[in-house]
């Protein structure tokens, strides 16, 4: 978790504030701001995923951040569609969850709750 | 060199699978009836004072995404509109024949839309959500889907999208119309309604943090009104708004609800359906027009809380998702 920072450091502009972190605590920093040896390089499909090299450090963290998923929960509820439901497939949150071919599948506890939402879907107890 | 014509242009849209993840093809193509989408640009002013009179300069507070395109309902394509609005779909049926029911959820997906004006300016709007979206008809008149969006981003193309994200063809079939329709109130058919509009309300929020690009678009409360033109032939309706039910002559100090559903259906495989299980009218306005025209009531509801949810839209089309 990133410190709060200090009255000082409020003062000073964001990219100052990163480099004194680092100086204070090259490890914590390093978390914060790895080196360009340490980040994956850009994939060639994607060229608005790279990265100017005068941006500054948080800059560049929000633009990565942008593209990041909240990390999924683990997937530990397993759902199937209710008997005499004829579906296809259920599209909850943008995502379409083919039960057709997969009649019974796992997914996780607020996907489950988003498909059970759907009234054509039941957790398998 | 000639201008861009105004008349050339197009809407493409593409749900996500999450925040910040691009479709790899678009789902659907549109043509604008009206409205537009585009990027946004907040400013505001700088305010100290100076060694002379001149007002300070401006600033930027926030980049985004915001527009409310309007386009002909199809049913090949609108039970997608509708799933950007809801949030959940259930698709169902085999080939050639498909069905799709739409419904609300806690959670809205996010869109991509794109569009395209002239051979000159293409721009790709990324974690759009749907903040409001109207499907209506006046009589005799196209359905018509008016959508208010909200997003985070826009990026301006060099060239048209191409390979997998090349447009799709736009559906060529006849907008659904009013005249198609078949309405029910409290589950009996009435021809006295001549026209519809349905309101699904998200009310959503930009949360802004540390940039001027928004962290978020978030949903908020979830509402559906109807509205509907009404000749006053009767007074059932009219009764049961204030005097608490078809017979009433005392008013009522409850709410009187009811149900009521448009199909709109343009052959047996071909149609739109429209199920309110619970309404509740909020305005019933009977007025005296001196030019001694018939009264058409404009009448206005609400939905209300129900096991079915406030609305349910069933699509019927030959597109299996």
């Amino acid at each position: 978790m990133a410190e709060t920072p200090t009255p000082d450091q409020r003062r000073q502009p964001r990219s100052e504030r990163a480099e004194v972190q680092a100086e204070a605590a090259p490890e914590a920093a390093a978390q914060v701001a790895p080196t360009a040896a340490e980040e994956p390089a850009a994939p060639e499909t994607a060229p608005e995923a790279q990265v100017d090299v005068d941006e500054n450090e948080v800059t560049k963290r929000k633009r990565e951040n942008a593209s990041i998923d909240v990390p999924e929960l683990p997937e530990d509820t397993k759902v199937r569609v209710k008997d005499g439901e004829d579906v296809n497939v259920v599209s909850v949150a943008g995502v379409d969850y083919d039960f057709k071919t997969n009649p019974s599948q796992e997914v996780t506890a607020p996907v489950a709750a988003l498909l059970v939402e759907t009234g054509v879907v039941e957790v398998v107890e | 060199m000639a201008g861009v014509p105004g008349n050339r242009a197009y809407l493409v849209a593409a749900k996500q699978t999450g925040k910040g993840v691009e479709p790899i093809a678009w789902q659907d193509k549109y043509f604008f009836e009206g409205g537009n989408i585009g990027p946004s640009r907040g400013t505001d002013q700088l305010s100290e004072t100076d060694d002379n009179r001149n007002a300070g300069d401006f600033y930027v507070t926030q980049t985004a995404v915001e527009g409310s395109p309007e386009v002909y309902v199809r049913d090949s394509s609108i039970h997608r509109f509708l799933e950007y609005g809801l949030g959940a779909a259930v698709h169902s049926g085999t080939e050639p024949n498909f069905e799709h029911k739409i419904s609300a959820a806690a959670s809205l997906p996010y869109v991509t839309f794109g569009k395209g004006q002239g051979a000159l300016l293409f721009e790709q709007f990324n974690d759009c959500k749907v903040d409001e979206l109207t499907i209506s008809a006046g009589t005799a008149a196209p359905l018509v889907a008016s959508a208010s969006i909200m997003g985070r981003s826009a990026k301006r193309l060099a060239a048209e999208w191409a390979t997998g994200l090349a447009p799709p063809a736009a559906a060529t079939a006849a907008p659904l119309n009013y005249n198609q329709a078949l309405v029910k109130l409290a589950g009996i058919e009435t021809r006295l309604i001549s026209s519809f509009e349905c309101t699904i309300s998200n009310n959503l929020s930009l949360q802004q943090t540390d940039d001027s690009v928004p962290l978020d678009v978030v949903e908020g409360t979830l509402a559906v009104t109807l509205g509907f033109d009404l000749i006053f032939e009767t007074l059932a309706e009219y009764n049961k708004f204030h005097y608490g039910g078809e017979a009433g002559t005392t008013q009522s100090s409850s709410i009187f609800t009811t149900a009521a559903s448009f199909e709109f259906s343009a052959g047996v495989n071909n149609s739109l359906l429209f199920e309110f299980p619970k309404l509740a009218y909020t305005e019933f306005p009977v007025e005296p027009d001196p030019g001694g025209g018939p009264v058409v009531v404009s009448v206005r509801a609400a939905a209300q809380r129900h096991s079915e949810g406030f609305v349910k839209a069933v699509v019927k089309n030959q597109v299996e998702k």
